[in-house]
């Protein structure tokens, strides 16, 4: 027994250590440059730049996340309360979750070439439909990047929601508004909340669309792009604006724990019989199509564009581009970085995330560790991947570490812990507490039954979580985009740099070659997951499987 | 063979066992009887080796096993969820122990333990096709494949009902006379522990109500608390299905 004991502690210790070098040691070098020296010119640019950007940050990820919610919110009602063809609300789901594939600096561009004066759209209309560099273009963008979590959220309440409840409420005399009001709209009033708050810290901590699509208008992760990488670095300015990105980011994450505590949780689906309403149908039918044909729209020219000799001036379709492509040794070595990273992001994440997850879940003695760790998950949430990755340009400049893949590995492993760590711990939670006992009594020492009984029992979560850090490894950019180097650029900070000399036909292929990556990782994700649950219930598996892509993508951050 | 003497357990302030003496006999059947929060899982867990007594000492055929920790004691266990491993079939649940202890049992003993258990027929399958009962003897089974010199069962038919409950106990008590095995078993129902049992352990707050024979437990109770929780309330079980009876001969008689 001294020897698991210690074992675990050993583990508990690492885990810990881990989580100082990299988490809280660079954030404290962030805020001693932040306030080393009193530069008053520093503190002027601060002043005046950062009012106009932090203003625009806040509006724009409002005002897009207000839209999402309301769209969110009838894309679940017409999924669950309609009679609408299943298999009909099943493809728009799936075309609803698509762009999740993509990293967001890749909607700004597709935007761009589907929207702008020689864009896809503006080609076939004849005209320009709308500015798409600035207001509309943001927007927009954020929206596709909100929606599709926002809208799994809502929907997966409303899923439980009984609705038995609504019949009630009408056959004692409410009104359908008042019955939708009280039976539907109130259970479901912190799930909106916490929906919106995650769309407003994705947005407000997004760097991809802002510099994509952003044009003249200064976003608060674009002026932190200026202040450490731009033509005149300022560290110390950049310093003071990662740390007031922080304060919005720490409330909504702060409000959004509290909230999802007290999320109403339903055991079961309770579906009331939905009544025959030809227009009701036709309308939300009309609403789907709508958004996923504006979706597929404009996602479109990521394949058109590279399928073309020269676009807009020379459209005889060709297969040049990829030929291109292939022979250019640095956009291969890219594709090859970006895949060994999420690679290994996934391996030693999924490793680091999940031992944590037992220590918390499955022992009690360390009460204390266990408490810091759930800390440390929720600080790694509240953090925005920008000021992680300029914490790191800070502190491991010169080191050994710098210009590694190792670093990229890390601060990924850091910035997105909270989640597959919260996965894991629900999963292990959830599991018999006397196996260790009775393994124990079997001869069985603790490895051991981890190996042999809480790893094979938790196969579909595992998967999960090596796929959320996969994928996000993938389309990551805020932090990464500080830390790469020629040796170890990844594909989403390649598109920034091929955005800067106009090389749009690469941006185009790398992002379709990311997507066709990320799609296998689903295909195969999916696979291993039937495999692995063909040993549980069958109810018991098909809430497992039921969950897949929720979790992983749910909370992909800036 | 095992003996409790003066086991007293506090958790901070609250004291959940108070001077506990008490002899097991080995071969014996004993039941510790008692309401929900009389102490009767932390004397489980004492005896087990998953808790450690706050004041006096256990001994197990001679020796002070009081700070023996759990996997070092020949004890085992049944939990009441059973603790059955999913991702295994029930053979590999049945034989896991050997993993670690390969001269535990040979393979012609564990054959006529599946055989003992009626479980021929269901060692390929995964747990969750198993039902209550089978569940029930696999846990069994998993168990005396270790050959404990003393078998704890913690509320070993609460899960179970009526027809199985009945076959398990007798099973129950089939094994222990052909392996003349010690079973303490933990259960808050009276009629359980007065059919399974040689001697019962009634607890109550944390203290030995009384502990005796079923047969002296239902003719000399010891005091009012033993008088209302056993022989009252079986009493009024009884004579609600002696009704039943009555009526239903009359009617066949009419």
């Amino acid at each position: 027994m001294r020897i698991t004991v210690s074992l675990k502690k050993l583990i508990s210790w690492i885990v810990l250590a881990f989580f100082f070098l990299f988490l809280a040691y660079p954030i404290i070098q962030i805020i001693l440059t932040a306030f080393s020296q009193t530069d008053r010119a520093s503190l002027d640019i601060f002043n005046h730049d950062w009012r106009i950007s932090f203003s625009n940050s806040l509006k724009y990820s409002l005002a897009a996340t207000s839209c999402s919610t309301v769209l969110g919110f009838l894309l679940a009602y017409g999924n669950n309360f309609t009679r609408i063809n299943r298999r009909f609300l099943k493809l728009n789901e799936s075309i609803l979750h698509f762009p999740m594939l993509l990293p967001t600096i890749t909607y700004g561009f597709v935007l761009i070439y589907a929207f702008g004066r020689q864009g896809l759209w503006s080609k076939v209309f004849q005209q320009e439909l709308f500015h798409i560099y600035g207001s509309i273009g943001i927007l927009l963008g954020f929206i596709i990047y909100t929606l599709p979590p926002i809208f799994i959220l809502i929907n997966n309440s409303m899923k439980y929601l009984d609705t038995q409840l609504f019949i009630v409420s009408r056959l004692m005399g409410d009104s359908w508004y008042r019955s939708l009001y009280k039976t539907i709209l109130t259970p479901l009033t912190r799930v909106l909340a916490v929906a919106f708050l995650q769309g407003f810290f994705m947005s407000f901590t997004d760097f991809g669309i802002p510099s994509a699509v952003g044009g003249q208008t200064p976003f608060i992760t674009t002026l932190l792009y200026e202040g450490f990488m731009g033509t005149i670095p300022n560290f110390q300015f950049g310093s003071l604006v990662a740390l007031t990105m922080l304060l919005p980011s720490i409330i909504s994450i702060l409000i959004l724990n509290h909230l999802q505590k007290k999320v109403v949780r339903y055991e079961r689906p309770r579906q009331a019989v939905i009544k025959k309403n030809a227009v009701r149908d036709w309308c939300f039918r009309l609403l789907f199509v709508s958004i996923s044909l504006f979706i597929l729209g404009v996602f479109a020219v990521l394949i058109i564009i590279p399928m073309v000799t020269n676009w807009p001036y020379d459209l005889k379709p060709t297969l040049n581009n990829f030929a291109q492509f292939i022979q250019d040794d640095s956009l291969v070595l890219t594709l090859k970085n970006s895949l060994l990273m999420a690679l290994l992001t996934a391996g030693l994440g999924t490793i680091i995330a999940y031992l944590a997850a037992i220590l918390t879940s499955r022992e009690r003695k360390i009460y204390k560790v266990n408490q810091i760790i759930d800390s440390i998950a929720t600080i790694t949430n509240s953090i925005p991947g920008m000021v992680l990755g300029v914490a790191y340009l800070l502190l491991f400049s010169g080191s050994q570490l710098h210009n590694t893949l190792l670093v990229l590995v890390i601060v990924t492993i850091v910035h997105y812990f909270s989640t597959p760590y919260q996965m894991a711990k629900e999963a292990l939670q959830k599991m018999n507490l006397n196996w260790e006992n009775t393994a124990k009594l079997m001869g069985d020492s603790w490895l051991k039954t981890v190996w042999r009984i809480l790893i094979p029992n938790s196969r579909v979560t595992i998967i999960d979580i090596f796929a959320y850090y996969f994928f996000n490894s993938m389309v990551t950019i805020s932090a990464v985009i500080f830390l790469t180097s020629a040796n170890t650029m990844v594909i989403t900070a390649k598109l920034k740099e091929l955005q800067h000399f106009g090389r749009f036909n690469d941006i185009f292929m790398l992002s379709l070659f990311l997507l066709i990556i990320n799609l296998i990782m689903q295909g195969l994700t999916q696979l291993l997951k039937k495999m692995s649950v063909s040993y549980l219930p069958v109810r018991q598996a098909k809430r497992k499987l039921n969950t897949k892509v929720t979790t992983i993508v749910q909370r992909k951050k800036a | 063979m095992l003996k409790l003497e003066n086991i007293t357990k506090k958790f901070q302030e609250t004291t959940v066992l108070e001077n506990i003496n008490l002899e097991i006999a080995s071969g014996e059947i004993v039941s510790i009887l008692g309401q929900s929060g009389s102490g009767k899982t932390t004397l489980l867990n004492l005896i087990l080796g998953l808790e450690e007594p706050s004041g006096g000492e256990i001994f197990f055929n001679g020796s002070n096993i009081t700070h023996t920790l759990m996997e070092k004691r020949p004890f085992n266990i049944v939990f009441q969820d059973y603790a059955l491993f999913p991702n295994l079939t029930a053979y590999q649940n049945l034989t896991y122990g050997l993993r670690n202890n390969k001269e535990c049992s040979t393979k012609a003993e564990v054959d006529e333990l599946i055989e003992l258990l009626n479980l021929e027929k269901h060692l390929e399958k995964p747990i969750h096709q198993l039902s209550g009962g089978q569940k029930q003897r696999v846990a069994l089974g998993r168990t005396l494949v270790m050959k404990p010199q003393l078998l704890l069962l913690d509320e070993p038919l609460s899960a179970l009902d009526g027809v199985i409950k009945e076959s398990i106990k007798e099973k129950i008590q089939e094994i222990a006379r052909k392996l003349h095995l010690t079973i303490v078993i933990v259960t808050h129902d009276p009629e359980e522990a007065l059919t399974m049992s040689d001697k019962i352990v009634v607890l109550d707050e944390g203290k030995i109500a009384q502990c005796s024979s079923p047969i002296e437990i239902m003719s000399q109770a010891s005091c009012h608390f033993v008088e209302e929780f056993i022989v009252n309330q079986l009493a009024i079980k009884q004579h609600n299905i002696q009704q039943i009876f009555q009526q239903s001969m009359k009617r066949a008689a009419s």
